[in-house]
């Protein structure tokens, strides 16, 4: 015990003092905030400049009313506001024109002003095509779905609202009869309605998924790499005359998981000062639901997947004798965690179905599917017993297999071994 | 000054002694039942050529590997890891964490064997300074240079003050005064009682220090014993020649099996049984001759001639 914890100390220490440490302590949060905050804070800041839009319609009554309804906010957005945030499409400039005549003559000359950069876009509605309800927006940017989509709202709106008034309904029931529903997510926990909302779950459930993926897959390359360079500097012909490989290894995987814990330890305290505000992500806005048992459940799951993978880690790094070599046989650990990504929505979505249960209790998908259902919904405590049995059970295996392939690859130089080689170092005495 | 280690000790018992060990790697058999004994406070050299499986014996020594037959016995008894504590072993190849200083990797390697942290450092600060390296103790390893990590290495076998120390190739690298720096460290520690092993293929350069050896080729003891025997049993058959002139008569004659000519000197192993005062005059007929002298042959030598019998 006393050589582990001094190995364990040596790689702990080694590694937390070094720059690229702390380099990932202040990147990796920069980069996740930038992948998913930043963007659409972009988006939605584009534009400030005005689009210029034609609609062309015979109709100047149906035209005003479209144009009204896509100029100022909509209901939903005005409901939005007026709670006190912010939406991104009201942010949106639009300078709308009217054109009501709608000869082919006028179409082309519309076309060119479009092409021209005139104007960016128009609304061709002659009669025939309201009358299908089948209208184009033709622009520059045929993309611009966001465009698109708030013109068929807005056109169909001025439908309703003239169908409603010719059946003699007044301005402000049309209002009411138009105003949106609001339906919110909201978690049930222990038998109690939670204020976490369902929009909050799904980030705050990929952010952790994204940090426990990245920080086992990080650390377990870590340790790879340190095996490696450890055998090729060496070092082990001395360390092994006065410590078992055992000892070796799990100095490194604890040193390595102490290393681990310290980051994620740093992330959290400096998150949780932030964690009771409101995050706003693609219009939505959402509290960040870390609690206590999460976070704990978060450590456990990061450990013991940790020491699975590391232990292959371990083991690989010891069988090879360059990262090149290894990169060859590096899939054998990404693999698991990457299916466990593939499979990570359908989980969120159907915490309780066979499927998930099933992926769950796979123990090389457990510390990322298992860690998903216990946050999205907590599943039955013999399943979370279970998926920690297996898991636990499987490490302890992973372990002496590695163990042995870590204590013969340590020592052999030379060519790179195959896996029938590996297979006949596990018996070796 | 001189705590022996074996004072009251009747009967000095061996440090080593190996029994039929035999380890094969695959289809490769490294080391063939062999079968050697080291005593206890002697200076012994394992010798032999590169690949003939000095550093597989030392592994199976210590524990670093497990004979596939064969026994380990150290210290009178049966291989046991505490038996460890008690050894100090310098790897071939220096291993050293390259980014830790160098002190704490020395109170790293003390804490390993079981010292204290501050006991640990107190030792390494002594060493460093009897072995001139006291000023980069606060450096990083890897800014030392190669000599300086051997040097560093062979300090970090020593903090624990071992009874057994095992030298693998220990002069590599190293400059002409630090190797005798070493050399004198060694002999010291040799005269307080520890037992030291040399493993190495340069046979002149352990040849004046060690007291018995084991020759091992492909594996096998081909030659082992007291050195004095050893030399004794291959008597004063070699001739060293210092001449001028021409060197025709080492191909003319009987008398010589075979010679290595440097120019104006040249070593001569004699037949067995022919006789120098022949070869003198030959020489003398031809050259002018500056030295004439009839030394024991060097372990090279006897090498050579034993791994040429059984290659043969």
């Amino acid at each position: 015990m006393h050589n582990i914890f001094l190995f364990a100390r040596r790689e702990y220490l080694e590694t937390v003092r070094k720059k690229s440490f702390i380099v990932m302590t202040i990147l990796l949060p920069a980069m996740m905030f930038g992948f998913t905050v930043l963007p659409s804070m972009i988006a939605s800041k584009k534009s400030g400049e005005v689009q210029h839009i034609v609609i062309a319609t015979s109709n100047p009554q149906f035209a005003d009313q479209v144009r009204e309804q896509f100029e100022k906010p909509s209901v939903d957005d005005a409901n939005a506001q007026s709670k006190g945030k912010n939406s991104n499409s009201a942010i949106r400039n639009f300078d709308v024109q009217i054109d009501t005549n709608v000869t082919p003559q006028e179409e082309d000359a519309l076309t060119q002003r479009v092409n021209s950069h005139e104007i960016d876009g128009y609304l061709w509605a002659p009669p025939d095509a309201v009358a299908e309800r089948k209208l184009s927006y033709r622009s520059r940017n045929s993309g611009d779905l966001e465009t698109v989509g708030e013109l068929g709202t807005a056109v169909r709106q001025a439908m309703l609202r003239q169908t409603m008034r010719s059946h003699g309904a007044s301005a402000e029931e049309i209002d009411q009869a138009l105003k949106p529903v609001d339906v919110q997510a909201r978690k049930i926990e222990n038998g109690k309605v939670t204020e976490s909302s369902g929009i909050g779950t799904f980030f705050s459930v990929i952010l952790l998924m994204v940090l426990l993926y990245v920080t086992i897959l990080m650390y377990s390359m870590s340790v790879m790499r340190s095996v490696l360079e450890e055998k090729n500097s060496r070092i082990f012909e001395v360390l092994l005359s006065t410590a078992t490989p055992k000892e070796l290894m799990a100095g490194k995987i604890l040193g390595a998981a102490g290393v681990g814990l310290t980051q994620i330890g740093i992330w959290t305290l400096a998150v949780t000062p932030f964690a009771a505000q409101a995050i706003t992500i693609g219009g939505d806005q959402f509290h960040l639901t870390l609690s206590i048992a999460n976070m704990i459940f978060f450590g456990v799951f990061f450990v013991l997947g940790f020491v699975l993978y590391a232990a292959l880690a371990a083991a690989l790094g010891a069988a090879v004798n360059s990262e090149q070599e290894a990169q060859q046989f590096q899939f054998v650990i990404m693999m698991p965690m990457i299916v466990s990504v593939i499979f990570m929505t359908p989980v969120i979505l159907q915490p309780h179905s066979t499927m998930s249960t099933v992926l769950s209790l796979i123990p090389f998908c457990t510390p990322l599917l298992m860690y998903i259902r216990v946050i999205v919904e907590t599943p039955p405590v013999w399943q979370i017993a279970l998926s920690l049995v297996l898991l636990v059970g499987t490490i302890y295996a992973m372990l002496a297999i590695c163990s042995r392939i870590y204590r013969v690859g340590i020592l052999m130089y030379g060519k790179r071994p195959t896996l029938p080689e590996i297979m006949k170092w596990l018996k070796y005495a | 000054m001189e705590p022996s280690l074996n004072s009251g000790v009747i009967n000095p018992m061996d440090t080593v002694e190996l029994a039929q060990v035999r380890k094969s790697y695959d289809k490769f058999v490294a080391v063939k039942d062999l079968s050697l004994k080291i005593a206890q406070g002697s200076i012994f050299g394992l010798l032999g050529p590169n690949g003939a499986g000095k550093t597989s014996t030392i592994r199976m020594m210590i524990g670093i590997t497990v004979p596939d037959s064969g026994n380990v016995r150290m210290f009178g008894e049966p291989f046991r890891r505490e038996h460890l504590r008690r050894v100090g072993y310098l790897p071939e190849t220096s291993g050293l964490y390259k980014k830790m200083k160098v002190s704490e990797q020395l109170v790293l390697f003390g804490q390993l064997r079981g010292l204290s942290t501050s006991d640990a450092l107190q030792r390494a600060k002594r060493w460093c300074e009897r072995m001139d390296i006291a000023g980069w103790m606060e450096k990083k390893t890897e800014e030392l240079s190669k000599g300086m990590q051997q040097k560093m290495q062979f300090i970090a076998t020593l903090l624990h003050e071992p009874e057994f120390l095992i030298m693998d190739e220990p002069f590599s690298g190293l400059d002409p005064v630090n190797a005798s720096l070493l050399k004198d460290v060694l002999l010291e520690l040799n005269k307080q009682g520890r037992t030291i092993l040399f493993s190495t293929h340069r046979m002149d350069q352990v040849e004046k220090l060690c007291s018995a050896i084991c020759l091992i080729n492909r594996g096998e003891a081909v030659l082992q014993g007291s050195l004095k025997e050893i030399k004794g049993r291959y008597g004063r058959s070699n001739v060293q020649i210092e001449y001028e002139g021409a060197d025709d008569f080492l191909h003319e004659n009987g008398l010589i099996q075979s010679f290595n000519n440097y120019g104006n000197y040249v070593e001569v192993r004699l037949q067995p049984g022919a006789d120098s005062q022949k070869l003198l005059h030959m020489v003398a007929e031809r050259s002018r001759v500056n030295k004439f002298e009839l030394v024991e042959p060097s372990l090279e030598d006897i090498f050579i001639d034993v791994v040429g019998k059984t290659d043969a």
